[in-house]
């Protein structure tokens, strides 16, 4: 029996689905009460940090894992499956997320 | 039954006389008590004595008597007639194969549960042992997944099977994880295997549906998750080679 590779991106999907789910309202959140009470500047300075940016990375790059795993499953359940390459191209656009997002969360500086 | 009745709309078909199923409506008599397993032995014996069902215990115990009811799988034994003076739809199970009338070909589902193995492995007990007690905790675990009583409701309520036939679903996963949570076991890795292949758990979307029409509240949709956690997890030890291996003896006594 041949053993599947679907773990490791049910895997990708389920840590992005939860960490987009417990993060992104209270992201949400501050983004819009901070600059009401001046924290503009402490949040700048967060996401200047090692830890901020690995939030971001994280965020923004899980978050394209759980969205186009979920596509790739949508194709099939609409019987939209024209070629396996279809499944790679969309896994390919998640590595380039998650790579574009590590570059602009560690390599610019602000 | 009583003197009220009701139009119930059921599907026939005979293979060797009609090209594809239609719907012949019915006029039939129904009480409060009447369940439409009773409406359909009334219609067999009085209206359409050709009529094709499957039945056996009456009693939520054998699972014989699954169909669609307005389109939702349920059992014949456990839906009650007044509930629907509307109007009533009786189709064979959906996404599997008609026999003839309300009879389906279950062989796919059979041969999923006898692919799950499901039974006591690599348990080297001997009956001078003694009874292999378990802690009420160690029961716990499994008995929920315990209670299927291979209806195929779960089948005809799940989407990707009706996608993709091949599909393991959803009933024979919730009775090999049964078999994977019991402390006696210690045959886990030969069901992953089987779990972990393209058609096996992984073709699952969580839509939950299964659990919903469940007659014994089985919950398979909650055993798929399970399993898919345990498949990534046997995923990783593959990977590492790191393999969990079932310590003789370690396996059997309640603690």
């Amino acid at each position: 029996m041949k053993r599947t590779n679907e773990p490791v991106f049910w895997g990708l999907f389920g840590a992005g689905g939860m960490f987009t789910a417990i993060c992104a309202p209270a992201l949400i959140l501050v983004l819009l009460l901070l600059p009401t009470f001046g924290g503009t500047a402490a949040l700048g300075a967060f996401f200047g940090t090692t830890w901020g940016r690995l939030f971001l990375w994280l965020f923004i790059s899980l978050s394209a894992w759980c969205g186009l795993h979920r596509i790739v499953h949508c194709l099939h359940d609409l019987k939209l499956e024209c070629c396996k390459g279809a499944h790679t191209l969309i896994y390919l656009i998640a590595l380039l997320v998650t790579v574009l997002a590590l570059y602009g969360a560690f390599a610019t500086c602000g | 039954m009583a003197d009220r009745t009701m139009t119930v709309t059921v599907s026939r078909y005979d293979p060797e006389r009609d090209s594809a199923p239609y719907l012949q409506p019915y006029q039939v008599p129904w009480s409060e008590k009447t369940v439409l397993l009773d409406t359909l032995q009334y219609i067999k014996d009085n209206l359409a004595t050709d009529l094709s069902f499957r039945s056996s215990c009456r009693m939520t115990i054998c699972g014989s008597c699954g169909v669609m009811v307005n389109g939702e799988p349920r059992l014949a034994c456990k839906t009650i007639m007044g509930n629907y003076q509307q109007g009533m739809v009786v189709e064979p199970l959906a996404f599997f194969p008609v026999e003839r009338d309300l009879v389906v070909d279950l062989s796919h589902f059979m041969e999923c549960i006898e692919a799950m193995k499901p039974f006591i492995i690599g348990n080297n007990r001997v009956p001078s042992d003694g009874p292999n007690r378990q802690t009420p905790e160690q029961i716990a675990k499994y008995h929920k997944f315990a209670m299927c009583i291979n209806c195929g409701l779960c089948y005809a309520a799940c989407p990707q099977f009706g996608l993709n036939p091949a599909f393991l679903g959803p009933g024979a996963t919730a009775l090999g994880h049964r078999y994977n949570l019991d402390s006696r076991d210690c045959g886990s890795t030969q069901r992953l295997a089987t779990m972990n292949t393209q058609d096996g758990v992984w073709a699952c979307t969580f839509v939950g549906y299964c659990s919903e029409v469940c007659p014994k509240h089985v919950d398979p949709a909650a055993a798929v998750q399970q399993c898919k956690a345990a498949g990534a997890l046997d995923f990783v030890a593959s990977v590492l080679h790191c393999q969990k291996k079932c310590k003789e003896g370690s396996h059997g006594h309640a603690s």
